[in-house]
């Protein structure tokens, strides 16, 4: 039954991505903006000190229940980046970011030794879960929020102490295959002291500067990346281990190591002025018994972007470009992929979302976004749906 | 602006207004499951309101959660308000000794199983040596005002232990201990009947507490294992090695305010009972001429006015919440061998019936109804009912299949 409920899920999913890598042959690649903030700092690094930083702020109206709490404005994510290069080979990429649902958050602290081909990292690593995550500060943004999936099934943008290598082989901006593993401490059995009634991969994230002790041993996570012509990307990310803490128990009582997997796969597909981008999560948490009748032990998720350039001039108030865009998004996430242990019956907590957005980018560096979404909520016993819909006025730069 | 471009502007304009068109309205008043009482003042909302967070806030470890725990906020179990489902169940245990007696076994940390724990702590089971178990759903939140206001000349006039009017219902008064920290909690001065030092129970579903106050004193602990003024010791589990269970949660008692315990009370007592629906169509008022006449009345006790008390919106009030507040015999079928305070393990406290029609709406198409959820539709409740309301179910089973329905039809009305 969950297999068919997985194929289902992939099928769904990728069906639009198979039909139109059909019609690849003869299309023209665009250029992908996959580059990215930490893409240009990491691998070109220029100059001594490196700072930046991105905001994404936005006015935002929805409605729920008939119920609305009017216009209100919102500093959605601020974030600093800095990196400091004082020999060739090496240097140190801080980047922290301030949100309405954390204030304050590391999202890398790292330093690095090596080139843009291959180097070992140290420190506070962004978990690379799907595209969408670890390329979280895009040039262009089509939507003022993360997808779903990002924000509750994966550990959101978060990171945690750790030591890891990653290698590059090709043109990051043609063909090239990228790979990236990192021994983390990983989350801790906070993902399961929840106050929803699921379990949430961010709680198990440390939010403090210091190394957590929460696991009996590391956590691997690894991603595999791949780009063919500038059109098509593919990439297959994991994060597997143990998130109990043997550590603090008696080992004579209670040597119970809990297993947690989460795998990410995301594809992309980029032509003339169309491209898609799309990803699908599904976590795997071997719960302790008694939580078992609360939880399921497995969650899922997946989103499509869909975006169409509209127009398009190159030279807009001086040389600089303006793009415009439309998108469709699609956001699906299943906070408990179970069924109740008592009851047999299936736990719902399900979210959909639909969002239709037009942006326009400006300078290369800042987009104006016009979202307009509509979201429908079955909650854990399956009550009839609760529904969100809104409207968004965003900016989100970076610089 | 090209045509294309004009194309998906109106595109995008479709899609937000036929959002809007899709939407949920706001709910009619009688189709929410809580809500504060319409005649709270401004004072009063902002209590209930500050109440209603406490209810809602999800406490942490570092607040106090556990040692051993089943939930860290109130709204987990009481899912949306109404009564709760099996996946939320409880499950209260005791032992039965050579000489007859109930042991709760509070050394081995019964009454109440925390299946849960904080790191490194281990979560409880429930004892080998239990042989009293049971399980409990959470009740509905909404009414319990009302019910805390009934006088107590009231309850211990419907009681008939000895059944001396010969109508087969005998319902008893639950007389239970009262800690010290309940008295001066109570909320009119109709409620003081001291019956050898013990006073009548009202919440619960053996009717252990007394009052709403010691109600969510207990809860907090018992389910939360957060400590007050009130209950100040955390649940523990006695297989926990002496070095882990002296540490316990590490939180210094008391985990939450005297403030925060109060509001948490006001928002029980000024939570109001969802309204009645179709209460002019002909099959709910033919039905609940059936519901009298087939004698399900004698328990579920319909019309009375609330006593003076210290809170205006429960002072003299009429009231419908279908029960007597009386312990009693159900038969062996809802026997499940546990029992607290003054209840025998066959007695249970008659449950108020107002917002009994939501319960399938809200819990995901089912009712699951009686203590332990095992009913899941009205029809299956009634026919779970026994000893003292034997009689009566069979009284229903007589009726004919549409008469039935009528009276199924007016409890969906509640």
């Amino acid at each position: 039954m969950q297999y068919c409920h997985y194929f289902r899920l992939v099928s769904f999913n990728m069906l639009p991505i198979i039909v139109l890598l059909a019609a690849l042959g003869n299309c023209n690649a665009q250029n992908t903006d996959a580059s990215t903030i930490l893409d240009r700092a990491l691998y070109k690094p220029l100059n001594l000190l490196y700072i930046g930083g991105y905001v994404n702020t936005s006015l935002n109206y929805f409605e729920a229940e008939g119920e609305t709490e009017g216009i209100a404005p919102t500093l959605n994510h601020l974030g600093v980046i800095a990196q400091i290069n004082p020999f060739k080979y090496f240097n140190i990429y801080a980047e922290f970011e301030h949100n309405p649902q954390y204030n304050f958050q590391i999202n890398n602290l790292f330093a690095q030794i090596g080139n843009k081909n291959i180097g070992l990292r140290v420190g506070y690593l962004g978990f690379p879960l799907g595209r969408y995550k670890q390329y979280h500060i895009k040039k262009t943004r089509y939507f003022v929020e993360h997808p779903l999936m990002v924000t509750t099934v994966l550990p959101g943008i978060s990171c945690d102490a750790g030591a890891g290598v990653y290698a590059n082989a090709g043109d990051a901006d043609i063909s090239n295959i990228s790979f990236e593993i990192n021994f983390v401490s990983g989350l801790d059995e906070n993902i399961i002291y929840t106050p929803s009634a699921n379990t949430n991969m961010e709680m198990g994230t440390s939010k403090n500067l210091k190394i957590s002790d929460n696991n009996d041993k590391l956590m691997v996570n690894a991603r595999l990346g791949l780009l063919q012509n500038n059109v098509f990307e593919f990439g297959a990310s994991i994060l597997a281990g143990s998130y109990t803490n043997r550590m603090k128990e008696d080992p004579s009582m209670f040597t119970k190591s809990k297993k947690l997997q989460i795998y990410v796969f995301d594809v992309a597909l980029y032509f003339n002025k169309f491209s898609i981008e799309s990803e699908m999560v599904i976590n795997n948490i071997e719960l302790p018994e008694n939580i078992t009748e609360l939880y399921a032990s497995s969650q899922q998720g997946c989103f499509i972007d869909l975006s169409y350039e509209l127009f398009k001039k190159d030279a807009f108030l001086g040389k600089r470009p303006l793009k415009i865009f439309s998108a469709l998004r699609y956001d699906y996430a299943d906070l408990n992929n179970g069924y109740f242990a008592i009851t047999k019956e299936k736990i719902n907590n399900d979210y959909h979302k639909l969002a239709l957005g037009l942006s326009a980018h400006l300078f290369n560096k800042t987009s104006i976004i016009l979202n307009g979404s509509y979201q429908w909520f079955s909650d854990l016993l399956g009550n009839p749906n609760k529904k969100t819909a809104g409207v968004q006025l965003g900016i989100g730069s970076y610089f | 602006m090209c045509k294309r471009n004009l194309f998906y502007l109106l595109v995008f304009s479709v899609f937000y207004f036929a959002s809007c068109e899709i939407m949920d309205t706001m709910p009619n008043p009688d189709e929410v499951l809580i809500s504060p009482y319409a005649g709270l003042n401004e004072q009063e909302l902002a209590q209930h309101l500050e109440g209603d967070a406490v209810f809602n806030k999800s406490f942490t470890k570092e607040e106090g959660v556990g040692p051993v725990f089943i939930a860290t906020t109130c709204r987990s179990c009481h899912f949306n308000g109404g009564k709760g489902h099996p996946f939320n169940e409880i499950i209260r245990f005791g032992n039965w000794g050579v000489d007859g007696h109930f042991n709760e076994m509070l050394a081995q940390s019964g009454p109440q199983l925390q299946y849960r724990s904080i790191d490194g702590y281990p979560e409880e089971e429930v004892p080998e040596e239990a042989d009293g178990v049971v399980h409990l759903n959470p009740p509905a939140l909404g009414g319990l005002g009302f019910l805390e206001a009934i006088a107590d000349k009231d309850i211990l006039s419907w009681a008939d232990p000895e059944d001396v009017n010969n109508d087969g219902i005998s319902g008893r008064v639950p007389f239970v201990h009262t800690p010290s920290y309940a008295y001066g909690r109570f909320i009119s001065d109709e409620q003081l009947t001291d019956h050898k030092g013990e006073m009548i129970g009202r919440f619960g579903k053996k009717s252990f507490s007394v009052n709403l106050f010691q109600q969510a004193a207990r809860a907090l602990n018992e389910d939360l294992g957060m400590t007050t003024s009130a209950e100040n010791h955390d649940p523990f589990n006695w297989k926990a090695p002496k070095e882990i269970r002296d540490i316990g949660d590490g939180v210094p008692n008391p985990e939450v305010s005297d403030k925060m315990l109060e509001a948490l009370t006001f928002f029980l007592r000024s939570t109001a009972p969802p309204p009645r629906r179709d209460t002019n169509n002909t099959n709910v008022i033919e039905g609940e001429k059936l519901f009298t006449a087939v004698g399900c009345v004698k328990c579920h006790r319909n019309n009375f006015t609330t006593a003076e008390t210290k809170l205006a919106f429960l002072s003299k009030k009429i009231i419908h919440p279908y029960t007597d507040m009386l312990l009693h015999d159900m038969g062996a079928g809802l026997d499940d061998g546990y029992t607290e305070g003054d209840a025998k393990t066959y007695e249970w406290r008659t449950p108020p019936l107002w917002g009994l029609g939501l319960a399938e709406e809200s819990q995901g198409g089912n009712g699951y109804y009686m203590h332990d959820g095992r009913a899941l539709t009205l029809f299956d409740a009634i026919q779970a009912h026994g000893g003292e309301a034997e009689q009566v179910k069979e009284k229903f089973n007589e009726l004919n299949i549409e008469n039935q329905n009528k009276l199924i039809t007016f409890l969906r009305s509640l």
